[in-house]
């Protein structure tokens, strides 16, 4: 591709990230997703679901640029409280906490917080620009996708979810089959036949993606943490200078490099995303340092290389979303859920016909980065004191906005009810350790492998084997294959493990 | 290690369940030919394969500590037993069959309660009462009160409410909501009671 073309393409994007009000939706994601970041016990999937509803009343771009603030926020707010108080807004922050808090209780909290920020913003740099060199060719070639290609590299995007996802594989299997089951739900569009709807008018057409979201993430959420004892003991270490050391940038410098190296691949693979991207370098960084018996004491390579791998990997995982259509993990799914609820079909189709939403998005994700940068730094007093609202008051808010919501999608009461139905069945989920993303990507895949695996039948005349004979087609199924074996596999399932105790 | 064979066993059970179900209601679903794949391929391949899930995981319950089945077993079989009675007794009065699915979904619960232990029952009652409530109210009995009950039945779900501050934070609540939602985004619900709700038609 011609590197005037990528300027061009980037311009576009500037112009459309600056206006105005994209700008102010953009802080707005931004500054909401610090906040939801801040607070354990809300996660930015569960405050898009919330949001989802009202972006429709925003334009698609500045739904898009506001969800998209929402993830990255929530980075940064996460890991912001993760080095102060040690307690990790989001998952994706476990590791920060290590030795951020270690630092923070030597009194280096501000140097902390500096690399991280610094660090995120420069891999979130990079990342941007891997989305605008990798998206186009993608692009191109999912154009020459046939049906049969779509349904095998749906299937492999499945599986691959499977493999990625932390705890039991055959629960994670099982999750996505229900899920898939679930969005199958309502009138069958190619036959006309209602399938599994009770009989139920407000079933016909099926259960919305937000209600199925904000019932196993908001609601389900809601009961488990009102369930736990509230046990946050504020420990506010005193911030004294924000300047890291020049021995500090020296020490963090490659450590960034790599945690943006490492987070950007991870994002890209479906199931990957932050949470796998910081744990992998925070591994990676202690298996280098010469003095890894050192990292939990406040080593400033600990926080440097998860935080920029996280935010290089919140970044990159737009990717397969933005040229293939298919979501990588649950914050992909709520961003699909968003282009939908504005009429937009994800897929290749999006980077030509709607080029100004494509590219501003992206452009404005770094514009958000360095907003946040700017921002966080001087407002950390003010997101520590957020601490101090109590969850049994969240808890309210939450469960208000979760019901509103819900009801102002289509007025109607019923899909409150099925919010209900699927927030006792996340809560279910929770208990038994079962992940509920796989069954949103289930949830929103099945009826699209459906669709593909029919008009790829139709146009074989009814030959199977149709997805083994096209090559791309086969491709995906062995690397699909492949993964499922090896995962399967004792000795790599126990290193699989004990990464995820990492 | 015992958390983690109960979860296995309660998940299997409740991929079974669902999967079991989902073949029964979707048996007469056509199969259509290979051209034109019918309404009912997918949802009998991903049925199986979620029976299948379940039985392996059942599997490797057992195999991570074999005595989970003894813990489980009473309620399983009681559930079962009950569920059966149900249904036969439902099928005999003339009654739908599928009240059976009652005392298997309350079993279920009861069984998962036993293999994981911890079931945080009061904010699972309260938070489900909420959201049904606000369902049930919302539009005939407009915002103001729907917000009050629902939310009043979600703060009761925890011991550490302290009910004069919720007083006051409901206030700001439906402040804003009132605010937010129907004057700024001017959506459609009304905000103080129109009608007796559906539920309560012996008051009309």
């Amino acid at each position: 591709m011609e590197l005037d073309q990528v300027f061009s393409n980037l311009a576009l994007g500037f112009s459309v990230a600056f206006s105005p009000l994209n700008m102010f939706w953009c802080f707005m994601g931004a500054l909401i997703g610090t906040a939801i970041g801040v607070l354990p016990g809300v996660g930015p999937v569960a405050t898009m679901a919330l949001l989802l509803p009202i972006t429709y009343f925003l334009t698609p771009e500045g739904a898009l640029i506001m969800l998209a603030g929402i993830y990255y926020g929530a980075q940064y707010g996460g890991s912001t409280t993760a080095i102060l108080v040690n307690l990790p807004g989001e998952a994706s922050s476990v590791v920060t906490a290590l030795d951020g808090y270690a630092m923070a209780r030597q009194g280096r909290a501000g140097p902390a917080l500096a690399i991280a920020a610094l660090g995120s913003f420069f891999a979130g740099t990079v990342a941007t620009f891997a989305i605008v060199l990798a998206a186009p060719p993608l692009t191109k070639l999912a154009q020459q996708f046939a049906p049969a290609d779509y349904f095998s590299l749906m299937t492999l995007g499945l599986v691959l979810a499977v493999v990625m996802a932390s705890g039991s594989i055959m629960k994670a299997l099982g999750m996505i089959f229900l899920g898939m089951l679930l969005g199958l739900i309502g009138t069958d569009v190619n036959t006309g036949n209602t399938r599994f709807t009770f009989g139920i008018g407000d079933l016909f057409d099926g259960i919305g993606f937000v209600i199925v979201a904000m019932g196993l993430f908001g609601i389900g959420e809601i009961i488990k943490n009102l369930g736990d004892p509230e046990r946050r003991d504020l420990v506010s270490s005193k911030i004294s200078g924000l300047m890291p050391t020049r021995e500090d940038l020296r020490r963090s410098f490659m450590p960034v490099l790599r945690g943006t190296f490492l987070g950007g691949l991870l994002g890209i693979l479906p199931g990957g995303g932050a949470v796998l991207g910081s744990f992998s370098s925070y591994a990676l960084e202690k298996k280098l340092s010469p003095t890894p018996e050192k990292f939990g004491t406040g080593m400033i390579e600990g926080v440097a290389g998860p935080e920029a791998a996280n935010n290089a990997a919140a970044q990159t995982s737009f990717i397969p979303m933005l040229t293939l259509g298919i979501p990588s993990n649950a914050v992909m799914a709520m961003m699909i859920g968003g282009m939908m609820i504005h009429g937009i079909v994800p897929g290749p189709q999006v980077m030509e016909q709607k080029p100004d939403l494509f590219w501003g998005m992206i452009v404005s994700m770094w514009l958000g980065n360095a907003m946040l940068v700017i921002l966080n730094l001087p407002l950390i007093g003010i997101w520590v004191k957020m601490l101090l609202v109590p969850y049994r008051l969240l808890a309210i808010s939450i469960l208000f906005f979760c019901c509103i919501g819900v009801y102002s999608l289509n007025n109607l009461w019923s899909e409150v009810l099925f919010m209900a139905l699927f927030g006792v069945l996340g809560y279910v989920f929770i208990r038994l350790g079962c992940e509920p993303a796989p069954l949103l990507l289930g949830y929103l895949l099945g009826p699209l492998m459906e669709v593909y695996m029919r008009r790829a039948m139709l146009l074989s005349r009814g030959d199977a084997m149709v997805f083994l004979e096209r090559p791309l087609s086969l491709t995906f199924l062995i690397i699909a294959a492949v993964a499922l074996i090896l995962v399967i596999l004792p000795n790599i399932r126990k290193a699989r493990e004990e990464a995820f105790q990492e | 290690m015992r958390v983690r064979a109960g979860q296995e066993l309660a998940t299997g059970l409740l991929f079974i369940l669902i999967g079991g179900g989902a073949l029964y209601i979707g048996a007469d679903y056509p199969m259509g030919i290979p051209q034109r794949p019918g309404t009912g391929v997918l949802p009998r391949i991903l049925s199986w394969c979620l029976v299948g899930t379940g039985f392996v995981l059942l599997l490797q319950a057992v195999v991570i500590e074999a005595a989970v089945v003894k813990r489980a077993a009473p309620t399983l079989i009681g559930a079962t037993a009950a569920s059966v009675v149900v249904a036969f007794g439902a099928s005999m009065i003339g009654a739908e069959p599928a009240w059976g699915v009652l005392p298997a979904v309350i079993g279920f619960f009861l069984l998962m309660d036993r293999v994981v232990p911890g079931s945080a029952w009061r904010p699972l009652f309260a938070v489900t009462l909420a959201t049904v409530a606000f369902g049930m109210t919302v539009d005939s009995l407009g915002l103001i009160a729907a917000m009050v009950i629902s939310l009043t039945i979600c703060a009761a779900g925890t011991p550490e409410t302290r009910w004069p501050e919720y007083a006051g934070f409901l206030l700001i609540m439906i402040a804003l909501g009132v605010g937010t939602f129907v004057w700024l985004l001017g959506m459609p619900i009304p905000v103080w009671p129109v009608k007796v709700p559906d539920w309560l038609w012996f008051l009309r």
